[in-house]
């Protein structure tokens, strides 16, 4: 059953890649970007299941932390120098 | 088998999600599907490990990790909409806007 | 100063969830996780006026949060199949809605915030007094907020 996870899951990063180079303003970028992120987790959490160990979940955790402060400071920076494009 | 089949939605989530994402018009609603990704597929994906390793470290800190997740993610995903609608991009098709 | 005494539950809740993450009782763990929870407890007072922590060490609150947790859930999984569905057959039908909260503390304003922006479907776009939300599929006979300020009064107010 994991096998099948892999394969939805890998169909479903490809997409939001496409998303990433089509988004033609920067929130569509933004959120494309953070959701790749999201997936980066997703693609630890499943190899901590399938290889049942769990020691990669101390990446997941490193990863959403960075993650977050990340995508904070760019859409402040964002909305205090009103970049369009 | 429970946790097989929470894995299998998980994953179908994020494809959801993701077609979500391409086929929206605005960023707008883009989010939402942003969202759905985020909370079906990372959240239903932590839920499975607390399960799968029940009792031990790592559960504890699924847990930990998915209350922090649950905290922080919804700050973000506002942080990007408010800096859009403050840059000027309109969302398209309204059938009713309080903001304005 | 009388400020950084409120905050002591703040402290615990650290401390408690630095021993949860390094999960061992050894002694160089202990000092280091009592050293940094006491210097960001130093920080984080300037800022506040509120204590994240008075929500979890007092019973009522505790079991009215664990009700208010239990209707969330159910909301989320119903939003999920709408999102879904809004997915597969492309309708949309997008409104920004104005909410009148009325709580009184920021900390409630902020979580109610949070619990909206977590269900798919909904977003927070502004907030200076009231909240405008920016719905996915919008009726007009349905309140969107119903539930979350319904259960939520009894736990963030």
């Amino acid at each position: 059953m994991i096998a099948l996870a892999w394969q939805i899951f890998f169909l479903a990063a490809v997409i939001v890649i496409v998303r990433f180079i089509l988004g033609h303003t920067f929130a569509d970028r933004l959120i494309a970007l953070d959701v790749l992120g999201q997936m980066m987790i997703l693609f630890f959490i499943y190899l901590a299941i399938e290889n049942s160990t769990p020691i990669y979940l101390d990446i997941a955790l490193t990863f959403a932390l960075l993650l977050f402060i990340g995508t904070v400071a760019v859409s402040k920076w964002i909305r205090k120098e009103g970049v369009r494009r | 088998m429970i946790t097989d089949i929470l894995l299998l939605i998980s994953s179908i989530s994020a494809l959801l999600g993701a077609i979500g994402m391409l086929r929206f018009k605005d960023c707008y609603t883009r989010i939402h599907a942003a969202t759905m990704i985020s909370v079906g597929g990372v959240m239903l994906a932590l839920v499975v490990v607390a399960f799968e390793y029940f009792g031990t470290v790592y559960s504890v800190k699924a847990i930990l990790i998915f209350i922090f997740f649950a905290l922080t993610n919804p700050v973000s995903s506002h942080v990007i909409v408010n800096a859009a609608h403050r840059t000027g991009i309109v969302p398209e098709n309204l059938k009713k806007d309080d903001l304005r | 100063m009388g400020n950084l005494f409120r905050q002591a539950g703040t402290f615990l809740l650290l401390y408690i969830s630095w021993i949860l993450f390094t999960y061992s009782l050894n002694f160089q763990e202990l000092a280091a996780g009592l050293v940094m929870s006491l210097v960001v407890t130093y920080i984080i007072h300037n800022f506040t006026d509120f204590s994240i922590a008075d929500y979890f060490f007092n019973p009522f609150k505790a079991a009215n949060f664990l009700v208010y947790t239990i209707v969330f859930l159910f909301a989320e999984v119903r939003s999920h199949m709408s999102v879904a569905r809004s997915v597969i057959t492309g309708k949309t039908n997008p409104a920004i809605v104005k909410i009148l909260p009325d709580f009184k503390s920021e900390l409630g304003r902020a979580l109610l915030a949070n619990s909206i922006t977590l269900t798919p479907g909904t977003v927070s776009v502004a907030i200076d007094k009231n909240l405008y939300v920016h719905c996915l599929n919008y009726r007009k006979d349905e309140k969107i907020d119903f539930l979350f300020t319904k259960y939520g009064r009894k736990v963030f107010l």
